[in-house]
């Protein structure tokens, strides 16, 4: 399991010297920290890792004898929270059994045609998730790279292994940051994050995770 | 191996400070912390062998769709194997970025890494399940404990001086125990680089 987020607080404050939290308690602390996680999960999405690949659960596209209509699943029942780029989108008849999903067609728009049973096509647009209205309702499944929600408890953990090491050097360097841009100790935490970074974004594999992809000096069989 | 104090006591006589009048061990500990992790994510990325591991038996009963919450040490998953009883007797499950909208059968057949967990297609009978994985060692809690990994206090203890020179302004200290750090590191993955080379 990843280290909790009072774990990760207590390290960014040793690291500004501050151990016994006397400056920095831990709200002062807290946002500093939700900024790094959107940072590391904005680039594990560039990076196309398969830690940001979620299923949403079922939703339903409900049925209309409007010709020519569209939905948007942004606005349907269950549409997840954290979505932010889609992958797939599949569809079955409502009440079918998991075999019956069937991949829907991607479209740049939404095809100018007839209105049909299925959903047939989805597009992306306008940031938003858009299907052919269906003659009757069908249920939908969206697969989608996503980030988890931000971490509000103590308690809770930082969501990626290993990831705590870039998430204290980042946190500390915006905490030096906010106190003086001219801060050096800034520029020093903020290089220790970046090679953390790469380090985590090389170790971690990108979906076949078999493949001897950690292309490194000095390393052994897998 | 050695104990967290050899890394500890090693840092504070880079630092002038053998006697821990200022740089208690308590102060030190989160530098160790976070060197000791920075340290298995760097053997991670040199494929060191030390740092992968195969679990014992997951039980994953009938219907069930995850494995690996009793994995506290894992980091990744490599590969995946599944059968009714031992791992020899098992077969190796396809990896895919999503599990396939099919019907479940006696086998697991797939399993994908996506959101930070192994989901499995789900079986209908019980089944034993065999990850081969990435792993990472907890930090010691105390100066007493292990560092498990061979020589890795090589780096740690310059690792941990240049933090605690950060921490209070001494950038070019920092560095400098930086830079020696970085140049240990290289031998720390030469002694768990295993048989291959």
């Amino acid at each position: 399991m990843a280290k909790l987020v009072r774990e990760v607080l207590e390290t960014v404050r040793a690291l500004i010297n501050d151990e016994e939290a006397i400056m920095y308690p831990d709200f002062r602390v807290l946002p500093k920290l939700k900024i790094a996680q959107e940072e590391l999960f904005n680039r594990l999405i560039l990076a196309d890792h398969t830690i940001t690949f979620v299923q949403s659960s079922i939703m339903t596209v409900p049925g209309s004898i409007s010709d020519g209509g569209t939905t948007s699943l942004n606005a349907l029942t269950g549409f997840p929270v954290g979505f932010r780029v889609p992958m797939n989108v599949f569809e079955r008849p409502s009440g079918g059994n998991s075999s019956q999903f069937i991949l829907v067609g991607t479209a740049s728009f939404i095809p100018i045609q007839s209105q049909l049973s299925m959903i047939q096509f989805w597009s992306w647009v306008n940031d938003s998730v858009v299907v052919n209205t269906p003659t009757s309702s069908r249920q939908v499944l969206l697969q989608y790279r996503g980030t988890p929600l931000a971490t509000t408890g103590l308690t809770d953990d930082v969501l990626v292994e290993g990831a705590e090491i870039f998430l204290s050097y980042r946190t500390a360097a915006l905490m030096y940051s906010v106190q003086s841009a001219q801060d050096p100790r800034a520029g020093l935490m903020a290089a220790n994050a970046d090679a953390a970074l790469q380090v985590l974004l090389r170790t971690m594999t990108k979906q076949h995770q078999a493949r001897p992809v950690r292309a490194m000096a000095y390393r052994g069989v897998r | 191996m050695a104990v967290a104090s050899v890394a500890l006591d090693r840092a504070r006589a880079m630092m002038n400070d053998r006697l821990a009048a200022i740089w208690t061990d308590a102060i030190l500990m989160p530098f160790l912390d976070i060197s000791f992790q920075e340290a298995q994510a760097w053997l991670r990325k040199s494929k060191s062998p030390f740092m992968k591991v195969t679990s014992p038996a997951q039980v994953v009963l009938a219907g069930a769709v995850v494995v690996g919450a009793a994995l506290t040490d894992l980091v990744e998953p490599i590969r995946v194997w599944a059968g009714p009883s031992s791992l020899a007797t098992s077969s190796l499950l396809e990896e895919v970025s999503f599990i396939p909208q099919v019907s479940a059968t006696t086998t697991l057949k797939f399993w994908s890494w996506t959101g930070g967990a192994i989901n499995l297609l789900g079986a209908t009978t019980d089944q034993n399940v065999y990850v081969h994985y990435w792993k990472n060692f907890a930090t010691p809690a105390t100066s007493a404990g292990s560092l498990v990994i061979p020589a890795i206090e090589n780096y740690i203890a310059p690792k941990i001086a240049s933090l605690a020179m950060a921490s209070v302004g001494q950038d070019s200290l920092s560095a400098v125990m930086a830079a020696m750090g970085l140049e240990r590191m290289e031998e720390v993955v030469s002694a768990n680089r295993g048989a291959a080379r």
